[in-house]
């Protein structure tokens, strides 16, 4: 049974293969990131206008949305509004029926995961086919992805290709270059068969209804190409206003995902098959899902929507490196996932997640869209703190800190003490557990030992009068 | 729900969120570089992402050079690729062209027929030099599965439909990005590091990418 809570699950996770497999993928993106950065000096001007993009098509959503919606149907596709997941769920839903579609393809959507999709069609006795490498290999795991777009590096090559052994009846390789050959083969007769294609959306353009999917493997494209029908699957903060500002986004999103200066397959489709295009679908869905975004538009944590899921934050935050993004326990991870989890969910199953940080900035200094995040952990902590939702000791805690720290007589007083228990513990030794109300903040770290001598103390005998 | 009641309560959300501040345009943020020959920039670019170059006389005998490492087999193609005797050249050598145009009902068995194909030969619009990428559009006579399907694309381009960078290309072309049910961005051939952050090439779409300037 998974734990409940955050540290619970991190904790049972430390030192795992898959927490430092974690780990090394996410320092890999870093390196590759700052080596596009270092390699193209506009980026920093860049991100500023991407920003600038995205606040802007925020502000003004419900145009663009509205535009975005005209354009589609204008080119004989269909919009749905889903207010929530079980709207967007029970459209796809009744459109497989009407289709009866029996093999659905996806391409990689973190919407989907979102609203559940795969566990209600397949319930429904359909085939769907998860066909980004990752995915594919976590969907034959039965596992979640545990980065945002590397969803299967916490697995080795040997888990894989015993995976595979097992899933697919192929012999066993822990070769990459082989395994991925297997899934080529598979999953190619997949995608010529399919009768529905699901993707994502990384941005729609309100100008011209265009749709436009980045993926580095070439299945964001057999997904909206094979199939007789295509669902495009989009949170509602997707949009931006022109072609010319998806141009803009492109080019910053790849730098920022994987230091690439274009990703292999930049996909735009506008509208279905036209008369006299040899191939393409036949026609075109796509489902606009809320689900919590417009209660986070409407209050100060609204520039989370900027976000463009490029996993950067991931890659740089030591929390994320350390425990890995099956701690988190939710389908975004990191310290996006921190944020946009609580708020599009609540903060009464996820009240712990804004605690998953260490406030470094990190993620701040390379978020493509400049989002303040730690501000946004601060202000979450604050409300779940004032809903009960905090961990129990973090309150008396800290009022006892206040307490403390606006008293200099009480202050200097603790000072004393702590220097006391620092003589009895000694030198760079470590706390495990401390008393009373403290206990809270040792159950899940330690704490080094205070010094024998406090700083006041040591000010006074070395540089006072 | 109903779109009016969707977009009333994004519009009552937007209002009180965010300031707006409408972007200004600040031109082209990409550096001054000397001139450089965009030719050679391209094929840097193209080679950074294991595409290959090939700028000859003879483009159709290149072509048929480069099919000849894997076939002949079967091949789809775009009816034009921008100039006269490639698929002629092609069949010349052996190559057999499978049609492309998926019928009305029928589609998956159409379809299947695709799995042995080795070969895609297409147009392009347009190359990016610094990312070595290269614009296809979908339209009469130019199927995406030629670009998709197959191991081996080859593309031709014209040497005059060379840019810097997407963003000079984006400073003219922008719109057009919308004017096809498809157009789409080639940089390299497909890819994925989803196993162990290894390299691997050929995942869905092309092993190997030509591009052959005209």
């Amino acid at each position: 049974m998974e734990p409940v809570t955050f540290v619970d699950r991190a904790s049972r996770r430390l030192g795992t293969y898959a927490a430092e497999a974690n780990r090394r993928g996410a320092e890999r993106l870093s390196e590759l990131r700052e080596e596009a950065a270092a390699d193209y000096a506009p980026l920093d001007a860049m991100r500023d206008r991407a920003r600038a993009v995205r606040l802007h098509t925020l502000a003004n959503l419900d145009r663009y949305l509205s535009r975005f919606a005209d354009e589609v149907e204008a080119r004989g596709g269909k919009v749905f509004f889903a207010s929530d997941a079980a709207e967007a769920v029970e459209y796809v839903r009744a459109l497989a029926d009407r289709h009866q579609a029996e093999l659905i393809i996806k391409s990689k959507s973190m919407v989907s995961e979102e609203i559940a999709l795969n566990d209600a069609l397949e319930a429904d006795g359909r085939r769907v086919v998860e066909t980004d490498l990752g995915e594919f290999i976590i969907q034959l795991a039965g596992e979640r992805p545990s980065h945002i777009i590397a969803p299967a590096i916490h697995l080795s090559a040997a888990d894989i290709g015993r995976l595979f052994e097992d899933r697919l009846s192929v012999p066993y390789t822990d070769d990459a270059g082989r395994l991925n050959t297997i899934a080529r083969h598979h999953l190619r007769r997949e995608f010529l068969a399919a009768d529905m294609g699901i993707s994502g959306v990384n941005f729609g353009v309100a100008e011209s209804g265009t749709i436009c999917t980045v993926t580095n493997e070439g299945n964001g494209r057999l997904t909206t190409t094979a199939p007789r029908v295509h669902v495009a699957l989009m949170g509602m903060e997707r949009v931006v206003p022109t072609s010319a500002d998806l141009a803009h986004m492109l080019e910053v999103l790849a730098r920022s995902a994987t230091g690439q200066r274009l990703s292999v397959y930049t996909n735009m489709v506008t509208g279905a098959r036209r008369p006299g295009d040899p191939d393409g679908p036949d026609e075109l869905h796509v489902v606009v899902l809320d689900n919590g975004r417009s209660r986070a538009l409407g209050d100060s944590t609204a520039e989370i929507l900027a976000c463009i899921r490029c996993g950067a934050c991931l890659n740089v935050c030591p929390v994320y490196r350390a425990v890995g993004g099956h701690s988190y326990g939710s389908v975004y991870t990191g310290p996006i996932g921190a944020v946009i989890t609580p708020v599009l969910d609540g903060l009464g199953p996820w009240g712990d997640l804004p605690y998953a940080s260490t406030l470094c900035g990190a993620c701040r200094d390379v978020c493509p869209v400049r989002i303040d995040i730690p501000r946004v952990l601060l202000e979450l902590r604050r409300r779940s703190m004032d809903g009960g939702h905090a961990y129990a000791w973090v309150r008396p805690g800290l009022t006892a800190y206040a307490a403390a720290a606006t008293r200099p007589w009480l202050w200097r007083l603790v000072l004393g003490a702590a220097g006391v228990v620092g003589r009895l513990v000694g030198r760079d030794r470590v706390i495990g557990r401390l008393p009373f109300h403290a206990a809270g903040w040792t159950r899940h770290r330690t704490i080094r030992a205070p010094a024998a001598e406090s700083f006041h103390a040591w000010w006074r005998r070395n540089r006072g009068a | 729900m109903e779109r009016e009641a969707f977009l009333g309560r994004v519009r009552a959300a937007a209002t009180t969120g965010l300031p707006d501040a409408p972007p200004a345009d600040p031109g082209l943020l990409v550096p001054d570089l000397a001139p450089t020959d965009l030719i050679e920039r391209f094929r840097a670019g193209v080679e950074a992402v294991n595409g290959r170059v090939h700028d000859s006389a003879d483009a159709v005998a290149t072509v048929v050079d480069v099919a000849a490492q894997v076939g002949p087999s079967m091949f789809l193609a775009w009816d034009d690729v921008g100039i006269p005797g490639v698929c002629s050249g092609l069949e010349a050598a052996g190559w057999r062209r499978l049609a492309a145009t998926v019928p009305t009902g029928g589609r998956v068995a159409h379809q299947k027929a695709y799995y042995p194909v080795v070969l895609g030969v297409t147009g392009a619009e347009a190359g990016f030099a610094e990312s070595g990428t290269i614009v296809l559009r979908s339209g009469p006579g130019r199927p995406r599965m030629a670009s998709l399907i197959p191991d081996v694309h080859i593309a031709l381009l014209p040497r005059s439909a060379l840019h810097r960078s997407l963003a000079h290309w984006a400073a003219e072309n922008a719109a057009s990005m919308a004017d096809a049910s498809n157009v789409v961005f080639i940089t390299g051939v497909s890819r994925t590091g989803d196993i162990e952050m290894r390299l691997n090439t050929g995942v869905h779409g092309p092993r190997a990418l030509h591009i052959v300037l005209t």
